[in-house]
């Protein structure tokens, strides 16, 4: 079972602070908690293209998006990466700070993981 | 007046089901053969704005601000610290929709969009690029920075 934890500071009114929580591979289970207004966007999915995966050593930079996420109207866009090759290994982008929406996505080169559906039963980008 | 790119994604969360492409892109870098072969996959949810038509701004758009952001990559090294505010703003996000793409169209576009130019320019004997059926990409990650495009037999 791998556990992962992110939590994010905004800034020092914590208007933006962002916290998650999930565990993979003990069970689909997953918590997220962005305060910020722009929540019930879920663009974050809905807003990438494809992931590049780069290997083993080079996992996490490889979203491409629909929106070029310099120009979506609605700020920021920070995301959670959780390579299902590995597990613990996440990855909550600096500009995530001020973020207001999260995307999460569980992914290997050979199959989406449905996971983000989940995250979305949740609550956490519905 | 069209919409912006934007609320048309917003649209799509609500009304359409992704779907998950048979496809992948493998390609290799030719700026860095010794690097392991990459793998582009396309997101469920693009895909389904792909198929469903009217959505997607034409890849003309893409590539043009393409250009603008490999410039200003070439120039300074990297695209950190890149803003469109300060190089004339983006156009796909406002560039007229375009209708309904087959997945292989869409394959295409995605590799135009989201693969460096440099890769699917390149002119040499190498195969560096391919679309191949989801079930050759391996699952076991255990030698997955060892993973290169198979070259064939002259």
């Amino acid at each position: 079972m791998s556990t992962i934890k992110a939590d994010v500071y905004g800034d020092s009114s914590g208007a933006n602070e962002i916290d998650f929580e999930y565990i993979i591979n003990g069970g689909l289970t997953g918590y997220g908690q962005c305060d910020d207004a722009g929540t019930s966007y879920g663009a974050g999915f809905l807003n990438v293209s494809s992931v590049t995966d780069y290997g083993a050593n080079n996992p996490t930079k490889g979203f491409n998006f629909t929106n070029d996420y310099n120009s979506v109207p609605h700020g920021l866009i920070g995301w959670v990466f959780i390579s299902e090759w590995n597990g613990a290994d996440n990855l909550l982008y600096s500009n995530s700070l001020n973020a207001d929406l999260i995307a999460v996505s569980i992914y290997n080169s050979a199959a989406w993981i449905d996971t983000y559906a989940a995250f979305q039963s949740t609550g956490l980008l519905a | 007046m069209t919409s912006p790119l934007f609320q048309r994604i917003c649209w799509a969360k609500e009304n359409l089901k992704p779907v998950h492409s048979k496809y992948r892109v493998i390609f290799e870098d030719p700026d860095n053969f010794e690097g392991p072969m990459m793998v582009l996959v396309p997101a469920p949810e693009w895909m389904a704005m792909a198929l469903h038509g009217g959505l997607l701004p034409p890849i003309q758009a893409y590539l043009e601000d393409k250009a603008v952001t490999e410039a200003y990559e070439r120039e300074h090294g990297s695209q950190e610290g890149f803003k469109w505010s300060e190089n004339g703003g983006a156009k796909h996000p406002y560039a007229k929709p375009i209708g309904p793409m087959t997945e292989e169209q869409a394959i295409e576009y995605l590799i135009l969009k989201d693969i460096p130019s440099r890769v699917y320019e390149y002119q040499g004997n190498r195969t560096i690029l391919k679309i191949v059926p989801v079930e050759l990409v391996p699952t076991d990650r255990s030698y997955r920075d060892a993973w290169t495009i198979k070259q064939e037999a002259a």
